[in-house]
């Protein structure tokens, strides 16, 4: 066993030194003016980057749109150098990315969007009315985990142990309900919905998978906690075309997009 | 007996048997040779029905094969034992294992197979081999245990599809013996397709010569080899002596050994004519020696030679320079 | 990033996750075998060099593993949802990921053991078509006995695919090492487990990979 321990420290020690390397890349740029920004973002959030676009151009910027298929990659693209900012991550997963890699990546406030986060059912109106050992799909990722697992506590379906900032399963202390946990791919909870008594899910995986919106039961309070806003290398968070880009993304204009985009499945973060 | 009538076989567009007629007696010998190609390999697997035929027919005992199907045709190949160039093994079973298959497959009894494959490992002698794996036996013993396993079903016929084609001489010596064995004491009729003469010679008591899907010559192995029909000349290139430019070149065939050895000295002490003697060479086949020589005579003694070839009932025949 | 004991690690997640990993490789394998077996039965039986050739059949059956053999899995998973669901009654659960792994798997499988029946000589086939072997008795004892080891390397070929397949599998619930390797490590950024249990998923492959020489030793 104990080699086994030692052989795993050696592992991650070699892991952290790796991650810790790529950090001072790009330091370069910082002080030049800048004219020309690169936006990371997904598929999915496409149409609201390009809601302020036209704003930033204004302001005589050279904008490139990137669309990148996660928030690690995006992560790493910034650490690179390869992109300016990116629009997907919310906070509570920035900052557990930041301290699990030991990076500096920072979100620029204020946030654009913030995602609302409920209880889906089907079979059940209200989240009282879920039964005791109910099968309960909750989403695998950290934050959607760990957003579900708090909603929960809410709800006295479970109790949490104290003083865990992002728990799993794994840290459920009592399951007074002694609900059944199952932990699904984030894209199918809503999918999966039929199969289990009730789903906690993003509001915006609902719409996208154009569920009726009566099916969600519960809405959670957290919504201030989950803001999604740009993020940035830390160092470059001050600097003048890091706020021309908030400038040009807290308009009114993208506020209404925002809105109708969403359909309140995101509601603007200013 | 097994007669083929009017046989014709095409690939696509390509005819790759035409017109074949054959007889196949009780217990005979029979070779099929030619070279690669020839289609003497599809005649052979036409017989037992591995491949179909567009016409003409294959008649066995009576029973035309072309009206024979799953059943009945299973039942004509379980008397007809054949053998392969490779053997044809299971090289990660025994030498019993492999014997046994054609048994379980016909669902003999257990104490049955093993009487019938240790009297069949008996006469192919391969007794002491019983249960290695074939892997690790010689090409010999391979071709031994194929042997047994075509003859386990107790066939009336064997069908060699260049049994020996792949074993060195002495080896090829040791099954050809074994084949001739199984030929005397069971009166199996074996049918072999080759394209070494050796094993005509040796074997075989009737032959047919294939060219290009053509049976050119057809008989006793004796008369063809008297006759030296083109289609033979053209199999063994006969003539490969330098011709001289002058005088008759006349080949002398000889069947009796005997006379065979007194040739020349009966020639030179009958006719005192002088000739000269451009090539000899004796075939051994397997019913005797056929002799064979090329003397070159001057022409106002050549009908004195033919008078006394025809004297002494000599197969003789005229060759020509190319 | 939590950080989990050891005692939490190898009591709540891999002991858990190794039984249902099991459990999961386990049944996936013995149905893609069956299935695998028979759908490489089919392709050879019709293949050009086959027991009975037929082009449009086999042809057909080409396509339609090939088709299944393009998709990652994983899209693969999705589209099948509500085929699993009709089946399987659910679509959450190791039992419903069989379906999706066994429908993946199975035309693996059937490609490996085909390409296992074609090493066969056709001389050996013609062998036993001259003794009067049926088409059945041929693939019973003759085409099986002769490539048994290479079906049991083709095997284990296909544990191991069927292995890392239920990693993704995971992802739609169904739970495991790898999907654990995927929630509590790489999507929580825990190196420590996420590096544990590629060891274990490691150790298991090793295990297969041994268990198969082992066999494939004894029966050549």
């Amino acid at each position: 066993m104990k080699k086994i321990v030692m052989l795993l420290a050696g592992v991650a020690c070699s892991m952290l030194l790796f991650s810790g390397c790529s950090d001072d890349k790009s330091k370069t740029s910082a002080t030049v003016e800048k004219k020309s920004i690169t936006i990371a973002t997904t598929a999915l959030a496409m149409p609201e980057v390009e809601l302020g676009i036209e704003d930033l151009k204004k302001r005589g910027y050279e904008v490139n749109i990137k669309v990148l298929q996660d928030a690690t990659t995006m992560c790493k693209a910034i650490e690179n150098g390869e992109i300016d900012v990116a629009l997907h991550p919310h906070k509570p997963w920035m900052d557990s990315y930041n301290s699990g890699n030991k990076t500096d990546i920072a979100m620029l406030t204020p946030y654009i969007h913030k995602n609302t986060f409920g209880l889906f059912s089907k079979k059940y109106t209200k989240a009282d009315e879920i039964p005791d050992g109910a099968k309960i799909i909750i989403p695998q990722d950290e934050s959607n985990m760990a957003r579900s697992l708090f909603m929960m506590e809410q709800l006295n379906f479970i109790k949490l142990k104290a003083g865990v900032t992002s728990p799993t399963d794994l840290d459920i202390e009592s399951n007074a309900k002694n609900v059944k946990i199952f932990k699904i791919h984030v894209h199918q909870v809503i999918a999966s919905l039929d199969d289990a008594d009730a789903a906690f899910s993003a509001t915006l995986f609902a719409v996208s998978n154009k569920l009726d919106p009566k099916y969600q039961i519960a809405t959670s309070q957290d919504a201030d906690k989950f803001g999604v806003g740009f993020i940035i290398a830390n160092k470059n968070k001050d600097t003048k075309w890091a706020k021309d880009i908030l400038a040009s993304y807290t308009t009114e204009k993208v506020r209404e997009g925002i809105n109708v985009i969403y359909k309140g499945s995101s509601i603007p973060g200013f | 007996m097994i007669t083929i009538e009017n046989l014709h076989k095409r690939y696509h567009d390509t005819e790759v048997l035409n017109s074949i007629n054959i007889t196949i007696d009780d217990g005979d010998i029979y070779g099929l040779i030619g070279r690669s190609g020839a289609g003497k390999s599809t005649l052979l697997r036409c017989i037992n029905g591995l491949e179909t035929f567009q016409g003409g027919s294959i008649v066995i005992d009576g029973v035309d094969i072309a009206t024979l199907h799953d059943k009945s045709l299973r039942e004509l190949r379980k008397n007809i034992g054949m053998i392969f160039q490779g053997f044809s093994l299971i090289d990660r079973k025994t030498v019993y294992e492999n014997i046994a298959i054609p048994l379980e497959c016909w669902h003999i009894p257990k104490p049955e197979q093993k009487e019938r494959i240790e009297k069949l490992l008996k006469i192919v002698g391969l007794e002491s081999k019983r249960d290695q794996k074939a892997r690790d036996l010689s090409g010999g013993q391979k071709q031994r245990v194929a042997i047994a396993r075509a003859m386990v079903m107790n066939p009336k016929i064997l069908l060699c599809d260049e049994a020996t084609s792949a074993l060195d001489p002495k080896t090829t010596d040791e099954i050809l013996e074994l084949l001739l064995e199984l030929n005397k004491e069971y009166g199996i009729t074996i049918i072999m397709v080759t394209h070494q003469m050796s094993v005509i010679h040796r074997m075989c008591t009737k032959m047919s010569i294939l060219e290009n899907g053509h049976c050119m010559v057809s008989g006793d192995v004796k008369e063809v080899f008297l006759e030296q029909p083109q289609a033979l000349q053209n199999l063994v290139g006969i003539l490969e002596c330098n011709l001289p430019e002058t005088g008759i070149n006349i080949e002398v065939l000889i069947t009796d050994e005997a006379v065979g050895q007194q040739f020349h000295s009966d020639l030179s002490l009958s006719l005192k004519k002088p000739y000269k003697l451009i090539n000899s060479s004796l075939t051994h086949y397997r019913e005797g020696v056929l002799s064979a020589f090329v003397i070159n005579v001057s022409q106002e003694d050549y009908q004195d030679f033919l008078d006394y070839f025809d004297a002494n009932h000599l197969n003789y025949k005229r060759i020509e320079r190319e | 990033m939590v950080d989990y004991s050891w005692n939490v690690i190898i009591f709540q997640i891999i002991f858990p996750s190794m039984g249902v990993t099991l459990l999961m490789v386990l049944c996936a394998t013995v149905l893609a075998c069956l299935l695998g077996f028979c759908l490489a039965i089919a392709l050879f039986w019709v293949g050009k060099h086959g027991l009975s050739p037929n082009e449009k059949c086999y042809a057909t059956l080409n396509i339609v593993v090939s088709f299944i053999r393009s998709f990652p899995f994983i899209i693969l998973a999705i589209s099948i949802l509500p085929i699993t669901r009709f089946i399987t009654g659910s679509v959450i659960g190791w039992e419903s990921a069989l379906f999706p792994l066994t429908v993946a798997a199975t035309p693996f499988m059937g490609r490996i053991f085909e390409n296992c029946f074609k090493e066969v000589s056709l001389d050996l086939i013609d062998a036993a078509r001259s003794f009067g072997a049926t088409n059945l008795q041929i693939v019973f004892k003759i085409l099986i006995p002769a490539t048994l080891p290479s079906i049991v390397n083709g095997g284990v070929l296909s544990v191991i695919q069927i292995l890392s397949l239920t990693t993704i599998a995971g992802t739609l619930g169904a739970g495991g090492i790898g999907a654990s390797a995927l929630i509590y490590g790489y999507q929580s950024f825990n190196d420590k487990i996420m590096y544990t249990l590629v060891i274990v998923l490691f150790v298991l492959v090793l295990a297969i990979q041994l268990l198969g020489d082992y066999v494939y030793k004894r029966i050549k």
